[in-house]
């Protein structure tokens, strides 16, 4: 039950939302959509439901013509940020929708549903709720029903669009926890579009990273954070440092400090994550701005070359000792040099 | 009003409350002098000679016919413009097309012109020496000064009022409920079935009373094209006024009441649809 996306395209009068964009969704897997707003992960995840098509390309699923079915006969399941929920029905009815539109020969009985409309309230822990209507839920709540929705028709690909994005912070990291669960359960192949780099991290057996309508990278989470691709990846997984440099003869080159470097020629970037810096004699020149003991740890921010970066560090570690304003060295001892995108160049250290 | 508003109004100082009633009795005497003195004077006039009088000429074979007319026009001229409604607004809300703001403003421009215009342009097409003049005679039918005119008249004068109120509705809605029913495997007809329809059903019931009120009382383009034939072409509107011509006040004020009697009706559901309205928005208004 593979997904197989093949060098799709799609513009909007002329302009590209995707670029010959090529991706593989596996049997079973959790995969995420991460990009920036106007990535084009939306209209990737739209293409895949039927809801757009692509102006060229191709989308087969276990070898079917995907775009050659409307979306009613895909069997995709689909949550909507909105939730989109039918706000004139039940939870229950809701739920039940998608059994109770099926033509007379496929429609389960009427027992049937109301057991797999039982089942999945208590998947989705809200048994005693299908009275209720959508206005008298709160928001995970109604997000909780939406999936329980897409869930009912035993969906041969579950489609999350942002499903979290009007969610408050806390609410979105338990939602978060329970959908993995509900993941490993169901074992349905999911595809989760998303701007949260923490929520794609979390959740996502393997994650596409998208940029202006072009897959950027796609691997685990591990992965990406070991070899990243290109300096925005590096940049769009979290915290860390993208500093100019050049490479030549063998060594790269950022300002004072300079190390050996099998990257090629040229003008690249030096990429650093803060936990991957130590205080040493050697290494990147740089000013204690403030250290803010919480606990065992502290924030130690550090201006480098220019920039801000907050380092987390336990007391007794030696960057804890200095005063603001103190110089300091900061040797990494992980580096990529990449390009600002494209192919992975090399990974140092 | 919550508490807290309450609260607030009875810490207003004496002065303000006093300006608030001298506004609202000038707004209680306007719609006095403007609205219920006209009103009441209609059923004093059909009164003057009592009531037996009254009944007498509201049981006038003519009045029977106009009245009859009114309705047949407003059961055909409302179902049609509230299937019309539904498709605009539907098309106006869920697509984007070339053309659509064009379409908007076709829509409105039957609340713009007059309603003699409304009338005249079937004139002009169907007329004597209209446009379709020619095609009419050879075929020997006659639109003018028919039934049909007036039916058509009506349609064009109460068009807009369920677009106009189906529109903001539909896009504040947006069509999120409806792809997802499509994702969930239902056909066109069962969307539109269990989750467009209901989804407007208020609106759409509201629209419907305001048109069929416009359309039992529409006179301006009803008159251009009728041919005041008694009993045969003659709606209550018009009949009110032939009577009224020929002196014979009781019955043009009796009939007026009949009018207004049907207007009062089709009000008084408004105001019972529009409480219900409210009341269904705010209860699912935030999902």
């Amino acid at each position: 039950m593979t997904l197989d996306i093949q060098s799709i395209t799609r513009a909007y009068d002329g302009l590209p939302a995707l670029d010959d964009v090529s991706l593989t969704v596996r049997d079973g897997e959790f995969l995420a959509l991460l990009g920036p707003s106007g990535s084009g992960k939306t209209t990737l995840l739209r293409i895949m439901a039927g809801l757009d098509r692509p102006s060229a390309g191709q989308v087969r699923f276990n070898g079917e013509d995907f775009l050659a079915l409307n979306p009613r006969e895909r069997r995709v399941g689909m949550v909507f940020q909105s939730y989109a929920l039918f706000r004139h029905m039940t939870v229950a009815d809701n739920i039940a929708f998608g059994l109770k539109v099926r033509p007379r020969g496929s429609r389960p009985c009427r027992a049937e549903i109301a057991e797999r409309v039982h089942d999945l309230l208590r998947l989705i822990q809200l048994e005693g709720y299908g009275a209720r209507y959508p206005s008298q839920l709160s928001g995970g709540q109604r997000q909780r029903v939406a999936l329980a929705r897409a869930l009912a028709i035993e969906p041969r690909l579950l489609l999350l669009d942002e499903p979290f994005g009007a969610l408050d912070a806390r609410v979105r990291r338990d939602l978060r926890r329970w959908l993995r669960q509900v993941h490993e359960q169901t074992g349905v192949t999911t595809v989760l579009v998303t701007h949260d780099q923490e929520e794609a991290l979390d959740l996502a057996d393997r994650v596409a990273i998208l940029r202006q309508g072009k897959v950027e990278q796609v691997d685990t989470p591990q992965a990406l954070y070991d070899r990243p691709a290109s300096a925005f990846v590096h940049d769009f997984l979290g915290e860390g440092l993208q500093l100019q440099a050049t490479v030549a003869r063998g060594e790269v080159m950022s300002s004072d400090w300079r190390a050996p470097s099998d990257a090629p020629t040229g003008d690249a970037f030096l990429c650093i994550r803060p936990e991957d810096l130590e205080a040493s004699d050697t290494g990147l020149v740089g000013v204690v701005i403030s250290s803010l003991r919480r606990g065992d740890r502290a924030r130690v921010a550090v201006s480098l070359h220019g920039r801000r970066l907050e380092l987390d560090r336990a007391i007794g570690d030696p960057l804890t000792i200095l005063a603001p304003g103190e110089p300091v060295r900061l040797h990494p001892r992980r580096f990529h040099v990449l390009a600002e995108r494209g192919d992975i160049q090399t990974t140092s250290a | 009003m919550t508490a807290e508003t309450l609260r607030l109004s009875a810490a207003r100082p004496r002065n303000l409350s006093l300006g608030r009633g001298l506004l609202i009795g000038l707004a209680l005497l306007w719609l006095t002098l403007i609205v219920l003195a006209p009103l009441s004077v209609i059923l004093v006039e059909a009164l003057r000679k009592g009531l037996g009088a009254a009944v007498a000429s509201l049981s006038q074979p003519d009045v029977w016919a106009a009245a009859r007319l009114t309705l047949l026009t407003t059961a055909i001229a409302t179902p049609l413009n509230a299937v019309f409604g539904l498709a605009a607004a539907w098309c106006v809300t869920r697509f984007d097309f070339i053309g659509k703001t064009l379409l908007m403003a076709l829509i409105d421009l039957p609340l713009s012109v007059s309603p003699v215009i409304s009338g005249l342009v079937w004139v002009l097409l169907f007329g004597a020496s209209g446009w379709f003049a020619p095609w009419l005679n050879a075929a020997g039918l006659q639109i003018m000064f028919t039934p049909v005119a007036i039916v058509l008249a009506t349609i064009l004068v109460t068009l807009p009022y369920l677009a106009r109120e189906l529109i903001p509705l539909m896009q504040q809605q947006g069509s999120d409920e409806e792809l997802a029913a499509l994702t969930l495997g239902a056909r066109p007809s069962a969307i539109f079935l269990f989750i467009t329809l209901p989804n407007v059903r208020w609106a759409l019931l509201y629209g419907v009373l305001l048109a069929n009120a416009r359309a039992m009382g529409e006179f301006g383009a009803v008159s251009v094209v009728s041919g005041h034939i008694r009993g045969l072409t003659n709606t209550l509107p018009l009949h009110v006024e032939i009577l009224y011509n020929e002196y014979d006040f009781v019955g043009a004020f009796a009939t007026a009441a009949l009018l207004a009697v049907l207007a009062l009706l089709t009000l008084v559901l408004k105001s019972f649809l529009e409480h219900r309205h409210a009341d269904d928005l705010a209860a699912r208004g935030r999902c």
